[in-house]
Parts: C-alpha cells; sequence; structure tokens
C-alpha cells in the first residue's frame, strides 16, 4: 500500500489535503488502543508533506520585490540623499527588509570618495533614533561601513549625547536578533507601516518587561489600547505566554482569570492555532483532573495530531492515569522526530519502566507461565533492558527447552549490546533447543542484526533464505534478503526485497536506508533521495544519510533540495567532517536551481546571505586541491554574475587561480575558461583578461585543439579584441570560438548563425578583409537552410577572391550569390545584380579572347 | 579505569543510610559515566588503587582546578553560584512558536539558534533550568576530593548534605533531577547540537531511570528530608 493510499488521497495533494485526511483518518480512532495506528497516519503524512516540493520563497522574490529591485538607481553621494533614501526604504515595508537595496545605497555612500565617511555618522545615528526597526543585517552593515568609532565618544564623558544616542550605540554594536525573529516573523505585508511599527514596538516593550519579571506591564504593554480584532496571531501567542509564566510559573493566582478569559477570546479569532491550543491542553493538564484532562486533550489532539507537544500532553496525562503502553508509544515516536527534546527521552524511559513494571504486576497476579517468561524477555529486550532481560530469563523453569533457548538468546543480545561480538555457538545453540516458532524468529533476527560487513552477509546465504521461506511475510526477512542480493551486487532483487518490507513496515525508517541505495545503484536517483527523505525525518543528523540524499537529489535535478540538504550538512558538520563536496553541492546547487527561475526573480539577498554563509565555514585541508572546492567557488562566482556583482565574482574565481594544475579540469573550465573572462570582460578590465586568458587558452588549443568548453573563453577573448578595435584578433578568436562549439554533439546552430552574421557584418564595415572569407566560408558550410545572409556572404567572399585576383574563386562565388538568390526571391537584388554583372563580364572578357 | 566492567548490584556494601545513598546518588550520571560505585561514599569502594588515585586527582586538576581543600572550595562555591542556561531561558522564553520556528531562518548565529531551539523545547517545562547539572557534579567531585584525600569523610557528608539541600529544594523527583543535569549538558554542547553529542548522557539516563541497579530506582527521592 502506498502512502497516499494509506492516507486514502490523490497523488499529488498538497499541505492541506495531507492534513486534512489526517484528521480524518484519526478522528473515529480510540487515542489509547489505536495510538500505534495514529502515529503510522501521523508518520504517513509527514512523509508525504516531506516529498512537497514547493517553491522556494526564500530564493525567489515576488512581483513587488522585484519592481523595488529595479527602482534601486538611485543616486546617494550626499548624507542628505542616503538619509532621504533611507527614509524612502523604511516607510515602505517591501523595501525595508530587502538588505540588498540598503546594501546598494550604503555601497553608493562608500564608493563616493568626495565625502569623508565620517560626515555620515551623526546623521544615520539620528535616522537610527527615529526609526530603529531594521534587521540586524542592515545594522551591521552600516556599523562596518562608516567610522563610527570616531563618532560614539567615551561612554564617562557625555551623558546628554549617551542618553540620546545610547540605544543606537547598542544597535550598531550588537545588532537586534529579537526583531530580525519579529521580522521574519510578522507577514509585514499585511499590515500598514503605523500598524507594523506599533506591533514591533509593544512586542519589544512587551520583552523588555517580560526580561525584567514585570508580567503585568509585560501583558499590558501587548493588550492595552489595541482591539482584540486587529491583533496578530503572534501577540496573541505572547500575551498567552506572559500570563501562563505569571499564572502557573509564578503562580500569581489572581492572573488565572486573566489567562483564561484572554485564552478564550484569542481561540474564538484563532480557532485552529496550535500553539493556542497547545497552551489550552497544557492548562487543562494543570487544573483538570486526569480522567477529564484525558478526554479534552484527546480533542485538541484529533485537530492537531501531528503536533508533538500536544501529543506530549496526552502521554504524560496517561502516566497519571497509568495507562503506560499508549504513554510508551507516545513518548517513543516524538522521541524519534525530535531527538534533542530530552523531556521526551526521559519520559519515554519513565514509561517504559513502568510498563514492564505493571506487565511483570500484572502476570504475577495471573500466575507464572512460559508465555509469562517469554513475553516479558521479548518486551525487555524491545525495550533495550538487556541486563534485565537476563536476570529474568535465568529465574524461568530449566527444564523446558524454550525457556533454555530464551536464556541463552537472552545472554546474547546482552553482550552483544555490550561488546558488539555474537557468540554464534550460543546461538546455535538456543536455536537447537528452541522449538517455539516466535522464540526461533527472534533468535534468528538476532543472529542476523548489524552484520558488520558484505562479505560475512553472503556467507549467510543459506541461513538468509531459511529465515525468509519460514517467515515471507515477515519485513525483516524481506530486509534480510535485500541485505544477501545487495551483497552479491544483485541491486535489483536487492531493491525488490527491500521495497516489499518497506511495504510490510513502512513506518520503519531501517527498511528506508538501504531501500535508498539499491534504488541508487539502479539509477533511479528520484526514488532514492525520496526514500531517503523518509530515514531523515527520523534521523536527520545522521551526516553520511544527509549526504547520499544531497548528491541523489542534484543528480536527479532536484536543486533546491540538494542545495537546502548542503546547507543542512554544513549546518552539522564538525570541525573534521567538513568535504569539498559539500561546498560544491551548496553553490552549484543554488545556481542551477535559480536557471529554472527567470532571472528578474531571483533574490540578491538570499545569494548574498548564502555566500556569507559560504564564506564562514571552515574548508577542509583538500578544498584546494580538490576539483570540487575549486569548482564551489566558481559556481559562487557565477551566483555573483548573475547578480551582476562582477568585482565579487571575480574574487571568486581568482581564488582559483594559484590551485590550477591541469587546464583540462573542470574547474579551469568554468572558473578560468568562462567566468573570470565574463567578469573582466564586464568590468572593462581588458588588459587583464588578454593577460590572464589568452596564454592558457591558446596552449590548450596547441596541445588538444578545439573543445567545447573553451567556447565561452574564445567569446570573451573575441569581445575583448573586438572592444580593443583589434579586429583581425578579434575575428581569429571568433572563429575558434565557432569551431569550439561544433564540437558538441548537439551544437547550438541558431546562436552560432547570429553570431557568425554579426561577426561578416563586423568584417565589411571595418574592412577586415583576411577574415570576410573564413567567417562567410564557415557560415556557408554550417547553415545549411539557404537565407539572405547566404547571397550576401557569397556575393563579398566574391569581391574579396577578386580583390585578391582569384578569379575563378570569385566566379565560384558569384554563381553561388545567383543560386542563393534563386531559392530567396526578391532578397538582396543589389548584391545579386552585382554577381550576375561580374559574371556577364566575365563571359564577355571570355568572348572577346 | 572503570571499577564496575560487569553488571553491578546495588547492595549498600557498608551499609550507609537511606539518606547517605541519596545524597550519593546525586552523583550517579558522572558515577555511572566512569563505571564506579554507586552504593559506596568511596567511587572505588574498597577497589580504590594508588594508580586511580592519581588519575583522580589529575582529572581534579585538569577539569576543575582542585588540588587542595581551597580549590573544592572555589570551585563547589563556582558552581552553586552558576547561572548558564536560567539567563537564556528568562531572556527568551516569551518568544511565540511562530518565533521559534523562524531561528534558522533569521540570520541568527548557530549556537544561539541552538540555544533558542533549547529554550522552545523546554518552554515553560523547565523551571529548574540546568542547575541539576552544576550540582550533580558537585556531588561527584565532593566524593572524588575524599577519594584524593583533600577533605575527610566527615567533611564529604558534610558538603554532601549542603549539595543535597539544595537540590531537594530545587527538584521534586530524580526524573526531574535528571532532565535538568540533560539540559545542563546538551547546553555545555550547544556548539555541537545534535543527537550524537548527547548520546552517551541519554544512555545513562536511560540505564539509571530503568536498570533495576541503579541507584535512582534503589533509592526513593524522599529517602533525603
Amino acid at each position: 500500500m502506498t502512502d497516499q493510499q494509506l492516507l486514502g488521497i490523490q497523488s499529488p495533494a498538497d499541505k492541506t489535503e495531507i492534513k486534512k485526511a489526517l484528521l480524518n483518518k484519526v478522528s473515529d480512532l480510540d487515542f489509547e488502543i489505536d495510538i500505534e495506528r495514529i502515529f503510522s497516519y501521523i508518520l504517513c503524512a509527514k512523509r508525504l508533506t516531506q516529498q512537497i516540493d514547493a517553491i522556494d520563497t526564500l530564493m525567489v522574490i515576488s512581483d513587488e520585490q522585484k519592481e523595488l529591485q529595479s527602482a534601486a538607481d538611485v543616486v546617494c553621494d550626499s548624507p542628505e540623499k542616503l538619509i532621504e533614501y533611507f527614509h524612502t526604504l523604511y516607510d515602505n515595508i517591501s523595501s525595508r527588509f530587502n538588505t540588498s537595496l540598503w546594501k546598494t545605497a550604503i555601497h553608493q555612500a562608500k564608493e563616493n570618495k568626495r565625502i569623508k565617511l565620517l560626515n555620515y555618522c551623526k546623521p544615520i545615528a539620528d535616522f537610527l533614533a527615529e526609526k530603529p526597526f531594521l534587521k540586524s543585517e542592515v545594522l551591521r552593515l552600516l556599523a562596518n561601513t562608516f567610522p563610527f568609532v570616531q563618532f560614539f565618544p567615551d561612554p564617562k564623558e557625555d551623558d546628554a549625547f549617551w542618553q540620546q544616542y545610547g540605544y543606537v550605540f547598542n544597535l550598531l554594536r550588537a545588532g537586534n536578533t529579537e526583531f530580525d525573529l519579529l521580522a521574519h516573523t510578522i507577514h509585514a505585508h499585511q499590515y500598514a507601516v503605523i500598524q507594523l511599527d506599533d506591533f514591533y514596538n509593544r512586542l519589544l516593550y512587551s520583552a523588555r518587561y517580560y526580561r525584567e519579571k514585570k508580567y503585568a506591564q509585560a501583558f499590558n504593554a501587548l493588550s492595552e489600547g489595541m482591539p482584540a480584532d486587529a491583533k496578530p496571531l503572534i501577540v496573541w501567542q505572547r500575551e498567552m505566554n506572559v500570563l501562563y509564566k505569571a499564572a502557573f510559573i509564578e503562580q500569581e493566582e489572581q492572573v488565572v482569570e486573566i489567562f483564561i478569559n484572554t485564552l478564550n477570546t484569542a481561540r474564538s479569532y484563532f480557532p485552529a492555532d496550535e500553539q493556542l491550543l497547545y497552551i489550552q491542553a497544557k492548562y487543562i493538564l494543570h487544573t483538570y483532573e486526569p480522567e477529564e484532562a484525558k478526554n479534552v486533550i484527546i480533542e485538541i489532539v484529533k485537530a492537531v495530531p501531528h503536533h508533538p507537544k500536544c501529543m506530549f500532553l496526552l502521554g504524560k496525562c496517561y502516566m497519571q492515569l497509568g495507562i503506560y503502553r499508549a504513554a510508551m508509544i507516545i513518548f517513543k515516536n516524538i522521541e524519534e522526530l525530535d531527538p534533542l527534546n530530552l523531556q521526551y527521552t526521559i519520559a519515554g524511559v519513565k514509561a517504559k519502566r513502568a510498563y514492564i513494571d505493571f506487565c511483570m504486576s500484572e502476570h504475577i497476579l495471573q500466575g507464572n507461565s512460559k508465555q509469562y517468561y517469554i513475553t516479558m524477555v521479548n518486551e525487555l529486550i524491545e525495550h533495550s533492558m538487556f541486563d534485565e532481560a537476563v536476570t529474568f530469563a535465568a529465574e524461568a523453569p530449566k527444564e523446558d527447552a524454550d525457556l533454555v533457548a530464551l536464556s541463552l538468546y537472552a545472554t546474547d543480545v546482552r553482550n552483544f549490546d555490550q561488546t558488539g561480538i555474537k557468540n554464534k555457538d550460543a546461538i546455535f545453540d538456543a536455536l537447537l533447543s528452541a522449538n517455539d516458532s516466535e522464540i526461533r524468529r527472534k533468535i534468528k533476527e538476532h543472529y542476523l542484526r548489524d552484520i558488520p560487513n558484505w562479505s560475512e552477509i553472503n556467507e549467510e546465504k543459506k541461513f538468509i533464505q531459511t529465515y525468509y521461506e519460514e517467515n515471507p511475510t515477515d519485513a525483516m526477512a524481506n530486509y534480510h534478503m535485500g541485505m544477501y542480493f545487495y551483497s552479491i551486487t544483485d541491486y535489483k532483487q536487492a531493491y525488490n526485497y527491500f521495497l516489499k518490507a518497506k511495504t510490510i513496515a513502512p513506518t520503519d525508517p531501517t527498511m528506508y536506508y538501504n531501500l535508498a541505495r539499491a534504488a541508487a545503484l539502479l539509477e533511479q536517483y528520484k526514488d532514492a533521495a525520496e526514500y531517503m527523505s523518509v530515514y531523515l525525518i527520523y534521523n536527520k543528523y545522521v551526516l553520511q544519510a544527509n549526504e547520499y540524499y544531497c548528491n541523489w537529489a542534484y543528480t536527479s535535478e532536484q536543486y533546491s533540495k540538494a542545495h537546502k540538504s548542503a546547507k543542512w550538512i554544513l549546518s552539522i558538520c564538525r570541525t573534521n567532517e567538513f568535504k569539498t563536496v559539500h561546498f560544491f553541492y551548496f553553490t552549484a546547487a543554488l545556481q542551477l536551481y535559480l536557471n529554472t527561475v527567470p532571472k528578474q526573480y531571483h533574490n540578491p539577498a538570499y545569494v548574498y546571505e548564502s555566500l556569507e554563509l559560504f564564506d564562514s565555514y571552515q574548508k577542509p585541508d583538500n578544498f584546494w586541491t580538490e576539483d570540487d572546492g575549486l569548482k564551489s567557488l566558481c559556481w559562487a562566482a557565477k551566483l555573483c554574475y548573475d547578480m551582476n556583482d562582477y568585482e565579487k565574482g571575480l574574487s571568486y574565481v581568482k581564488q582559483t587561480l594559484p590551485h590550477i594544475t591541469d587546464y583540462n579540469a573542470r574547474s579551469v573550465k568554468m572558473g578560468l575558461f568562462e567566468v573570470l573572462p565574463q567578469c573582466l570582460y564586464k568590468l572593462e578590465r581588458y588588459e587583464e583578461l588578454i593577460e590572464l586568458v589568452v596564454g592558457p587558452a591558446q596552449e590548450l588549443l596547441n596541445n588538444q585543439n578545439y573543445q567545447y568548453d573553451l567556447g565561452p573563453a574564445a567569446i570573451y577573448i573575441a569581445l575583448t579584441y573586438g572592444a580593443l578595435e583589434q579586429y583581425e584578433t578579434q575575428m581569429e578568436w571568433a572563429l575558434i570560438c565557432v569551431n569550439c562549439y561544433t564540437q558538441s554533439d548537439n551544437p547550438p546552430i541558431d546562436w552560432i548563425e547570429n553570431y557568425l552574421t554579426d561577426k561578416f557584418n563586423i568584417c565589411v564595415e571595418h574592412d577586415v578583409d583576411n577574415y570576410i572569407i573564413p567567417i562567410g566560408a564557415a557560415y556557408l558550410d554550417l547553415i545549411r537552410t539557404t537565407n539572405e545572409n547566404h547571397i550576401w556572404m557569397a556575393h563579398n567572399m566574391a569581391n574579396v577572391y577578386a580583390h585578391l585576383q582569384q578569379n575563378e574563386e570569385a566566379l565560384e562565388y558569384h554563381r553561388k550569390c545567383l543560386v542563393f538568390g534563386q531559392q530567396c526571391e526578391h532578397e538582396c537584388e543589389e548584391e545579386i545584380r552585382g554577381s550576375q554583372a561580374f559574371i556577364d563580364a566575365n563571359i564577355a572578357a571570355q568572348n572577346s579572347n | 579505569m572503570s571499577t564496575t566492567t560487569e553488571y553491578h548490584t546495588f547492595s549498600n556494601p557498608t551499609g550507609l543510610s537511606k539518606a547517605q545513598l541519596w545524597m550519593i546518588a546525586t552523583s550517579a550520571m558522572l558515577t555511572e559515566l566512569n563505571k564506579e560505585f554507586h552504593d559506596t561514599l568511596l567511587p572505588h569502594h574498597i577497589y580504590g588503587t594508588p594508580a586511580r588515585i592519581k588519575d583522580s586527582k589529575q582529572c581534579l586538576l585538569r577539569d576543575w582546578d582542585i588540588k587542595d581543600l581551597e580549590g573544592l572550595s572555589d570551585t563547589l562555591n563556582y558552581l552553586h553560584t552558576q547561572h548558564t542556561f536560567s539567563h537564556v531561558q528568562q531572556n527568551w522564553e516569551h518568544l511565540s512558536d511562530l518565533e521559534f520556528n523562524q531561528t534558522q531562518y533569521a540570520g541568527i548565529n548557530q549556537e544561539f539558534s541552538n540555544l533558542l531551539n533549547m529554550v522552545g523545547d523546554y518552554q515553560y517545562d523547565l523551571k529548574q533550568s540546568d542547575y541539576a547539572w552544576h550540582y550533580g557534579r558537585c556531588s561527584w567531585i565532593i566524593r572524588h576530593s575524599l577519594f584524593d584525600g583533600f577533605i575527610t569523610e566527615e567533611e564529604a557528608w558534610n558538603l554532601l548534605e549542603e549539595n543535597s539541600r539544595r537540590i531537594k529544594d530545587k527538584f521534586h523527583s530524580w526524573e526531574n533531577f535528571g532532565l535538568s543535569y540533560m539540559v545542563g549538558a546538551q547546553y555545555w554542547k550547544r556548539k555541537e547540537y545534535a543527537e550524537i553529542s548527547i548520546k552517551g548522557h541519554k544512555n545513562i539516563l536511560t540505564y539509571l531511570l530503568t536498570n533495576k541497579n541503579s541507584p535512582w530506582l534503589n533509592v526513593d527521592w524522599n529517602d533525603f528530608e
């Protein structure tokens, strides 16, 4: 059954549909008895949501932002103009948070050498005193660009000054992290500027009071004078937090009623908000009797089953009521999803112990039996309580062969946990002794667990096959068959068994890892990435799994996912874990993703942020010797080039130059032979381009003749010589360029046609006679569909031949001109008449001879 | 080198009182990490050797700057007055879920973003912050100071009692104490905010809350008044 079938939705579905389907599925289930099933639906919804590849709003911008971007050509060459422009940017919400617009303006001011930067400081400080709600990135930029160190006097000296500018000083020194969060959280476009600044003001003041433990003022700052229907969700949520702290942590009893009333009002405006529901559940658990609380919390959880904190409260409630099994399942599942929340770990451990104690006491009440020992040992092992499992199994009656086997099995599981070594003899003794099929299955499962390498798995062929034949519908049996086939490199068979195992146990993350790897080996990279993404839901910090995912997402051209994955990998790597390929995927996938979006929608702010991140991470030692490292810089340079930031692009690509050892390396083709000449040409640094690029390109041509990858270098070399009015050399490189591009299996013929036409035109205009024939010949050779250019070029080529007194060739091309003319009627009539005249004159001359 | 490499039975071999066992149990996280005794005042019971004393002294000097009673006193004072995660909580616990969800996108540095994640995870559920991390380590240091000969047995019990009083005042159960200790470990490793960095602590905690020979299952929270 597929995930879509399990949840009962059509494929493809959006997030709302998935959530709706989840709510439908769980609404009629029993949250105690059916809790495992409920989690299977929750996890299924999570897997499906994971697959949705929405347009990344971080990397791209809207039409409105785009317009602002293009309107940024304002001159800020004096403090007055700069501040005036700052006011314009600040007063428009779309531009206030567009960092690149601020950057451009600040950069302009900095570049204007006429005015000392110190002259900007006071106007900027006055501006910030009046309008402080800016992101830290802009504040940092101001602090780093202008010499505020000289502007701010010694703190002890001038009280009046510090009263006026103390706040601005702090903003410039430390930024405003809290505001950064607010700016990212509140959807600014939904509000008028005045309204928005009022929210910011209230939220920041409230926070200040909260930190001083003045909870009444913190609440009043948010609530007083603001109509309920105008309050954004964040204000309600903050109000509830302040009230919860006062009422239930600081135990100010008089606040409880305000808490309840405010919560009810907030919920009337935002009935489905998860945080408000959670805080309600928290309050209920805190104040109601457990049995009553349980029923209300279950209703809340039914509305937000995917909310781990609400589930956690239900688990706590179950613990209070002695419903240990359901509590244990809840804690186990939410811990798997969020392993860093240690509350879940502790609650899970506590529930596990309580559940085991409960099982033991229940069985003791019913009398000891063989089944009791089997069940309890299995439970103890299942919950990793190995010591106790051994002790417990040792207490079982020794006359029963199955219980003897159970004891051997428990001991070996414990030893394996402590030492990582299995005692095969003991396991086979246990198997010989055991008759009970479930015990035998468990022992075999243990025998096959975590076999350290493929050759050992290969050696267990017979064991695995028997295990499978005995348990053909068991997920682990299918999984081990998959492992066996994987070990003998039969990846198709391995894939089929892993897929079957996953279908049987879709909630077990173990099933996805090797399934993904097998899919990748079958070159089904999109599927592989999809399976690994499910594994990563539960194992988001496993570096190797993240690396696989990133690689497969990139290979299957899911560049947005690959970039985000690389970003995540870089954030979780420890110092010695950084690899050059992480940096490569980070920049390459971002650029390739942006290539799928029209350029005007690229978000320069995001790209700059990403590049800052790229720069900030420590590069591994082999970064400069491996091609992936150098390529990552070239992709960074390409990102800059696309943002028209040629200087920055140049700085990236220049970092690669000292490390070039082979002109054939991909990084060299991208950097030295592509982005470097592109940037230098745009910066009109022609001499530098010639100095850096021409020699290496010529060397590569001499050694290996034309190759496609040299095309971009040849274009820009040709353009550069053109700009220097060295037309002969320009045409030499133009021809090299065409020859390089024609090496491709699928040459860009339309582009070549335009390119040659343009160059032929230049030759004619600037009398570059030596290249009229080669360029024209290349055109006539490559462009096989006759058009007016054929007539025009053939005619001009004939004229050059005539000028060189090569009469035969001149005649041949005049004739061609006429033939082309017949194929394109009414085109280039003057040239045709000229060619006809030449031919006629030639015939006449022959006749006269 | 660890004392107990095999499954160790909690047996109270020196006949300590319940309150004394309770005081020792407050050092359980580090005791278990180092595979030492949970049911004797001396961390290695009767198995203390000159080599172990040398190791212990080296550890106290290297990690805690303790080489005598004065050093111990300074360290205990430092740990008893340390505020680490509690400041972060008080400054940021008021944030909404909407804001906590934005921490990784708002351009704030990774270490601070990790701390905000912690605040969000334990929001209003961790009144005693990470104080157990400081107090629990105090107990272990006191036991080793006795082992290393910096203090007498009587002084060790007095210091343990004073430390235990702080613990009892702040916490209400072993799991409550354990959570606070673990959060301290998590705060300490906030730069490497990943499951693997706290995996060892999780395993120890699992042992302490589930294993029949754990001091926390053998000593009732209310055994110390």
